[in-house]
């Protein structure tokens, strides 16, 4: 089956970013995600009738989401495969072209950085693992590479430096701006070896939402649809121990599915947006999905060839390691790129941007979701 | 690992011969001196009443 050019993202949104302040939960995030997602896409809250959402702060994440928004909806999807649930949901949204719902929302939100400051997350210990205290989940991304063990930065560029506070007055994400000249990482305290922390995502707040609806159907909204050209899943492990090479991530079977359906390869992708929760990752998706041939990810993060103008537009909004990193952020990933395929982007907006790679990570390096979006153009 | 607290630790992931692969630490060795690729052979440690399979290395355990 074929979900090429079925679906359209047709409304992005952000909740308020950053650090909330007391009085607000992580539902209250999610409300105002999805009202600013539906104001984007000129729909109303009558028009949902799908629900994807998953959370480490619900147990039942999509029965909240429905009771809070009060909306008695159709079709429910809790798919919960850590960070990169939400690529999930996009791809799951094909459930749209089944005719089991019209207009789907995915959404996510928490209030993490306000709650306590540090990771909210329901995952188990495996009980194989916990006697050696490894400092979950950062332990968990710290092997080795070449590109992580050298004084260079493998960040995304000087993308979020162009990164404009998001508009809610209210908190800047960019807590860690001071620190991002070189040489950050001699100075910075180790984690978990090879990755300090100036190579570990944010701890913040926030949320998002995304509306996604027939291609049919999004023709007929004012802004210009973002259709899903490919998706694709896989996993091949839940706890580290257990993966079965630690240089090669499951992004290589997932990105091949997704090109697959998409008709497109890495050569035809203007623009990446990879779940970077450690400096690691950015690496890791540039080998295994295809844009560099594996261990050549350190060079391809050097010398700025990713950065602004570079041959290869990574993280442009900044990434989870300088824009904001919610817990699970996979849903922001979205967000960037759909507003990328508009040309909503401003001084940080990619030329010619007609084709994006959201790929999303989740757990330890366990869950891999690619997903190919494209504009009008690229049908 | 490095904690606000105390000396830093190692956490390995060894490939048994066996024909498994395990979480694990190698005992005897500062933190920043185990190396890929060395060769370890399991040991039982007690930590209170529980047993705990650890490494040591295969040279220092000859």
């Amino acid at each position: 089956v074929s979900l090429r050019g079925k679906a359209a993202v047709v409304g992005v949104a952000e909740s308020d970013l950053g650090e909330v302040g007391p009085g607000f939960a992580p539902l209250d995030l999610i409300g105002q995600a999805t009202l600013r997602a539906l104001q984007d896409a000129g729909l109303d809250k009558s028009d949902v009738d799908g629900l994807f959402s998953a959370s480490a702060c619900y147990h039942m994440p999509t029965l909240s989401v429905g009771e809070y928004l009060g909306i008695r909806f159709r079709y429910s999807d809790a798919t919960s495969m850590g960070g990169s649930s939400f690529v999930s949901h996009l791809f799951h949204a094909a459930a749209i072209d089944a005719g089991l719902c019209e207009v789907a929302l995915i959404t996510y939100g928490s209030t993490q950085r306000s709650g306590g400051g540090r990771l909210v997350t329901g995952s188990e210990a495996d009980p194989y693992e916990a006697p050696y205290n490894p400092r979950y989940p950062v332990s968990m991304y710290a092997w080795p590479h070449p590109a992580t063990c050298t004084s260079t930065a493998p960040r995304a560029g000087n993308w979020p430096r162009l990164r404009s506070p998001p508009g809610n007055g209210r908190s800047s994400t960019r807590r860690r701006s001071c620190a991002r000249t070189s040489p950050w990482r001699m100075f910075s305290r180790m984690i978990s070896s090879p990755l300090s922390v100036r190579d570990c995502c944010l701890v913040t707040d926030g949320g998002g939402a995304a509306i996604v609806t027939s291609s049919e159907r999004a023709r007929d909204l004012e802004k210009p649809p973002s259709y899903l050209l490919g998706a694709g899943e896989a996993h091949w492990h839940r706890n580290i121990s257990q993966m079965p090479d630690l240089t090669v991530s499951a992004a290589t079977d997932s990105g091949q599915r997704a090109y697959k359906m998409a008709g497109a390869g890495p050569e035809e992708v203007d623009l990446t947006m990879f779940y970077d929760a450690f400096t690691i990752n950015t690496v890791l998706f540039l080998e295994d999905p295809g844009f560099c041939e594996k261990g050549e990810g350190g060079a391809f993060v050097s010398g700025g060839r990713i950065s602004p103008g570079g041959e290869l537009a990574v993280n442009t909004s900044g990434g989870g390691l300088s824009y904001n990193h919610p817990g699970m952020y996979g849903l922001l990933l979205i967000v960037e790129a759909v507003r990328q395929l508009r040309g909503e982007c401003g001084d940080r907006q990619v030329d010619n941007a007609n084709i994006a790679l959201v790929h999303g990570n989740g757990g330890v390096l366990s869950s891999q979701v690619s997903a190919v979006l494209g504009t009008e153009n690229t049908l | 690992v490095y904690r606000r607290e105390g000396e830093p630790y190692n956490v390995v992931v060894a490939d048994l011969e066996e024909g498994f692969r395990m979480m694990g630490r190698v005992e005897g060795v500062p933190a920043e001196r185990v190396e890929i690729g060395a060769r370890v052979i399991l040991r039982v440690d007690r930590e209170g009443d529980d047993p705990v399979p650890v490494f040591v290395s295969r040279d220092e355990d000859r």
